[in-house]
């Protein structure tokens, strides 16, 4: 029970499931509507048409289908070491922040477990999100 | 011979060149701007209109004209009417597995403003362009379980009528390979009613060999389970848990 704490003497079990806070994506449409697009995708791709797991990724990454906002998300993806050292991002290092960030997004989605599809999806992407 | 070919060139214009529309006239592009909005609209018509009828059949739509009725979408004359330009500037809409045809035409595809405002985002909702398809986003949690069990079925779930080990309907609750004896329900993988679907209770088969089967892996984490035997289990990551 990797997730689970039980105690059987005060019958109390304990095992991790997803919120909703109050400051997080559910406040950002754009970036809540692209989840929900890119979710339906992984789904339709792994689960119904046999695509592997890898080349489904690299779709999802691919600019041509626009699946991340990119234009929407102006958080500073520097890490606390950078911002102490004032490092400067370049283009290219913050599109893989911005893909490491939606990544990320999805993940904690898709844990959420709110559909058979989204439960289904986490057991297969969770070690490459 | 000239003459020739001056009838030569007229008749090619009338058979060609006269249908040709032509995107640099300003009223011309204004009128096919406001009808990519319009076929957007209706592209994000026949998506929830996709939703609903999966809600209401319990199976997946595979052709337009199942949506082309007064439940859904109105006849298709109706539907499409508002289009002023629909059958000379655009493809007819062909359904697929949650999703639709490209429907532009290859005159109006070749112009980048028009097919930039068709394939983006400015229109669109739960549509969504990728490798020239559009593609539908479902929003009812319970569309989305049903989407997802009939596609492990692989045909839409009727009511249950004594078929072994195919999912089915009945009484508002769903039967996840149901058993029979003498045409009645005596086993099943799980069952349970529509309205619990997400969290449970679920009852599951108390043969605790099968809680490794892929259907159990549509189970939400968190949802109680309830086997035959009345013993209390819950979803987890990591499997089917007992609880104390």
């Amino acid at each position: 029970m990797d997730t689970i704490t039980a105690d059987a003497s005060t019958k109390k079990y304990t095992f991790e499931v997803g919120i909703s806070q109050k400051n997080v994506v559910l406040n950002d449409m754009e970036l809540e509507k692209r989840l929900e697009r890119a979710i339906h995708f992984l789904g339709v791709e792994i689960l119904y048409s046999g695509a592997t797991v890898s080349s489904t990724i690299t779709e999802l990454l691919n600019d041509n289908n626009n699946f991340i906002p990119y234009d929407s998300m102006y958080q500073d993806f520097r890490t606390a070491s950078e911002i102490a050292s004032d490092t400067v991002l370049n283009v290219d290092e913050i599109k893989l922040a911005k893909q490491a960030y939606f990544k990320t997004k999805i993940k904690e989605k898709l844990e959420k477990n709110e559909t058979a599809i989204e439960t289904r999806l986490y057991l297969l992407l969770k070690d490459v999100l | 011979m000239i003459r020739n070919l001056f009838l030569l060139i007229f008749t090619f214009y009338v058979l060609y060149g006269a249908d040709e529309i032509n995107l640099n006239d300003f009223e011309i592009r204004q009128t096919i701007l406001q009808d990519i909005k319009k076929v957007v609209q209706s592209e994000e018509s026949i998506a929830r209109a996709y939703e609903q009828y999966i809600l209401d059949n319990y199976e997946i739509p595979s052709l337009m004209t199942q949506l082309y009725n007064t439940n859904y979408l109105g006849t298709s004359s109706d539907f499409l009417g508002t289009i002023t330009g629909f059958s000379t500037n655009f493809n007819t809409f062909v359904l697929g597995l949650s999703k639709l045809s490209y429907a532009l035409n290859d005159t109006l595809k070749a112009d980048s403003g028009i097919k930039a405002l068709y394939e983006g985002n400015s229109f669109r909702k739960r549509t969504y362009y990728r490798n020239s398809e559009i593609y539908f986003v479902l929003e009812d949690a319970f569309a989305k379980h049903l989407f997802d069990l009939i596609q492990q079925k692989g045909s839409g779930l009727s009511t249950c009528v004594g078929l072994a080990n195919v999912s089915c309907v009945n009484n508002n609750h769903i039967y996840i390979k149901p058993t029979y004896t003498s045409s009645d329900i005596t086993g099943y993988f799980m069952a349970y009613h529509i309205d619990n679907f997400k969290a449970g209770p679920i009852v599951i088969t108390n043969d605790t060999t099968l809680y490794s089967s892929p259907e159990f892996n549509s189970i939400a984490k968190g949802s109680l389970l309830i086997d035959r035997d009345g013993l209390r289990y819950v979803k987890t990551t990591s499997g089917i848990e007992a609880l104390q």
